[in-house]
């Protein structure tokens, strides 16, 4: 079992505020699971807690990536070994553009400067899989992007990173139709042995175009049920209400 | 030596924090003793292949040409103390006088480099577009002096085009004075970029005078302060006519204990409608020892006009800090990079490849190592 992501009964506080109280998760490599929940549950939370944000204090518990714990490392080196997070709300960086900042990230990335022509034919052959044009890399990052512009950078990143796991914030929230198909066909273009994937959702809509393998529901800091694919379709139909009560009772 | 300035240089009282432009500055390394006694000329350095007819080179050289201009776009009489000082004691400099229609496409490069230790210069400089003209002028200032005491006069006539761009920096132990005055004619167009790079305190002015109908300025200037340095900018968007617009962007990056403190005044007169004026001071903030002050002044007394300022000092994001790293990129790495990005807007203006390298280099010594 050490080629898998985990969470260890994680307990997680913003400003003394507990918010997450006691996750336990195993996300293997090969596979992607799903991570639903209503508003305030905590799903946000534990994305950025996986990348380190500063915001958030782990005061119990642990991560582990590969069977070592990842709390020490700062962000950077949590990436570098092969962490990613897609971003809810990725942030605009004026001045800064797409292109040179992808070199840098790869570059990061492989611990070496890479040939720069190879680094330009991939990302020409990843763009083209996202349906994005050459101008697109020209821009400044998300500066002056549309909603679905920056969730389709992201998983450009992604794509360009090749991550050994992934959490995908609520990459499907504020996508229409047709750019929700182009993000699920990205990721299940890079989808296979080598990388374990975490979808974040409130809505069961993106597990239509990427059939997890497990699905979990975060309720109140915990995971308070796990099941297959059936699981998000019952949410979809019945709501978070019965669950909470469930939960209660 | 100019007798009335000298009176005028000794009467005028040093500077104190009492008075308002010089409130954040500390004046008191400053040593302004024998210093007629201690100057020396800077060494003047002329790169760029001008076509014939355009005049370039030391000002001593061309003095019949350049009395018609000097002194007309600087009036010394109601400056502070240190330009009374250039207007006493300035003996040589440079000149670039480009004649009519003539376009040169070389940049040429005016290099000043200053006498070490405890010496004092004094450098003027004379540039004149005479009207079609169109030029790039670049000009450095480097090295080690007590004290410099300079001063820029631009003259950019009837249809003339100037890409002037100025690089000052000096060791952290120099007293750094230096005033720029364009006069900007009818549909002449001047565009700024000026790096105030280093000096234990460093006081530029620079202004453009919009003096005839049609006419632009562009003024953009980058500041960068480290250790203990001080910085003012004083800028004077001044329209005398209407229908003329001046742009600015003054951009700065304070790290350490520096100061910096920034003024820019927008003067519209009378019967200047149709003026366009926009000011725009953006301040960096490394460290919280770093004490940044900015001061828009607007004096307006034309109608019909667009007129706007904006300040603002700020540090660096968090939360795109937190995003650069999430990719892989090293606190230093994100550090850079977003600091770069800051500073873009004013480095792109700069159209001379070789100068905006070196801009970006020494912005990297300075401020990122």
């Amino acid at each position: 079992m050490t080629d898998t992501f985990e969470i260890r009964d994680l307990h997680v506080s913003v400003e003394d505020k507990p918010i997450l109280k006691g996750v336990n998760l195993v996300v293997p490599k090969g596979q992607v699971h799903a991570l639903m929940g209503p508003n305030g549950s905590g799903k946000s939370t534990l994305a950025n807690t996986i990348l380190g944000h500063p915001k958030y204090t782990v005061t119990r518990g642990d991560i582990r990536m590969k069977g070592e714990s990842i709390l020490e490392w700062d962000t950077d080196e949590r990436a570098r070994r092969g962490l990613f997070l897609a971003f809810q709300y990725p942030c605009e960086v004026p001045g800064v553009r797409v292109s040179n900042f992808l070199r840098m990230a790869c570059n990061a990335r492989a611990g070496r400067e890479l040939d720069v022509m190879e680094f330009y034919e991939k990302l020409e052959e990843k763009m083209k899989k996202l349906d994005m044009d050459e101008r697109w890399v020209k821009r400044y990052l998300n500066e002056g992007f549309s909603g679905g512009e920056k969730k389709r950078n992201e998983i450009l990143q992604m794509l360009m990173l090749e991550p050994e796991f992934a959490v995908m914030d609520e990459t499907d929230s504020g996508l229409d139709i047709d750019a929700l198909k182009i993000v699920a066909h990205g990721v299940n273009e890079l989808r296979g042995p080598n990388i374990g994937i975490l979808i974040i959702t409130h809505y069961e809509r993106i597990l239509r175009y990427i059939q997890p393998d497990a699905v979990h529901i975060l309720v109140d800091g915990r995971i308070v049920k796990s099941g297959d694919a059936d699981l998000a379709t019952h949410l979809e139909q019945h709501g978070y209400d019965w669950i909470t009560k469930e939960v209660v009772a | 030596m100019n007798p009335v300035a000298w009176q005028r240089f000794l009467q005028l009282p040093m500077p104190s924090r009492h008075d308002v432009d010089w409130r954040h500055l500390d004046l008191r390394a400053l040593r302004l003793e024998r210093v007629e006694k201690r100057t020396q000329p800077a060494r003047v350095t002329f790169r760029g292949q001008p076509p014939t007819g355009v005049i370039f080179g030391k000002l001593s050289g061309h003095r019949t040409e350049a009395n018609r201009f000097l002194g007309k776009a600087i009036a010394w009489e109601n400056r502070h103390k240190f330009v009374a000082l250039h207007e006493a004691l300035w003996e040589d400099g440079a000149v670039v006088l480009v004649p009519k229609n003539c376009r040169v496409t070389d940049p040429l490069e005016i290099h000043y480099e200053l006498p070490n230790h405890d010496s004092a210069a004094f450098p003027r400089t004379l540039i004149v577009l005479e009207p079609g003209a169109e030029a790039t002028v670049v000009q450095k200032y480097t090295g080690a002096p007590s004290l410099q005491a300079g001063a820029t006069e631009l003259f950019v006539q009837p249809g003339a085009h100037l890409h002037y761009i100025s690089l000052h920096q000096l060791a952290p132990t120099s007293f750094d004075f230096l005033i720029k005055r364009a006069r900007v004619a009818q549909d002449a167009e001047i565009d700024w970029v000026i790096g105030m790079f280093g000096a234990a305190l460093g006081r530029y002015d620079i202004e453009c005078e919009m003096e005839g109908r049609g006419g632009s300025s562009f003024m953009y200037g980058v500041g960068l302060g480290a250790g203990q340095e001080q910085l003012a900018q004083f800028t004077h968007q001044h329209h005398r006519s209407g229908d003329t617009t001046s742009d600015l962007l003054f951009k700065n990056v304070l790290r350490d204990r520096a100061v910096s403190s920034y003024t820019g005044t927008i003067r519209v007169e009378k019967n200047c409608n149709g003026t366009n004026a926009y000011q725009s001071n953006r301040n960096l903030v490394l460290s919280r020892e770093v004490q940044c002050d900015t001061r828009p002044v607007l004096e307006i007394e034309s109608n019909q006009l667009r007129c706007t300022h904006g300040a603002t000092v700020g540090r660096l994001d968090d939360n795109q800090m937190f995003y650069l790293r999430s990719r892989g990129l090293n606190e230093a790495q994100a550090r850079q990079i977003l600091i770069e990005a800051f500073l873009e807007p004013v480095l792109a203006r700069i159209r001379v490849d070789t100068v905006r390298r070196e801009f970006e280099e020494l912005i990297r010594q300075k401020i990122i190592r």
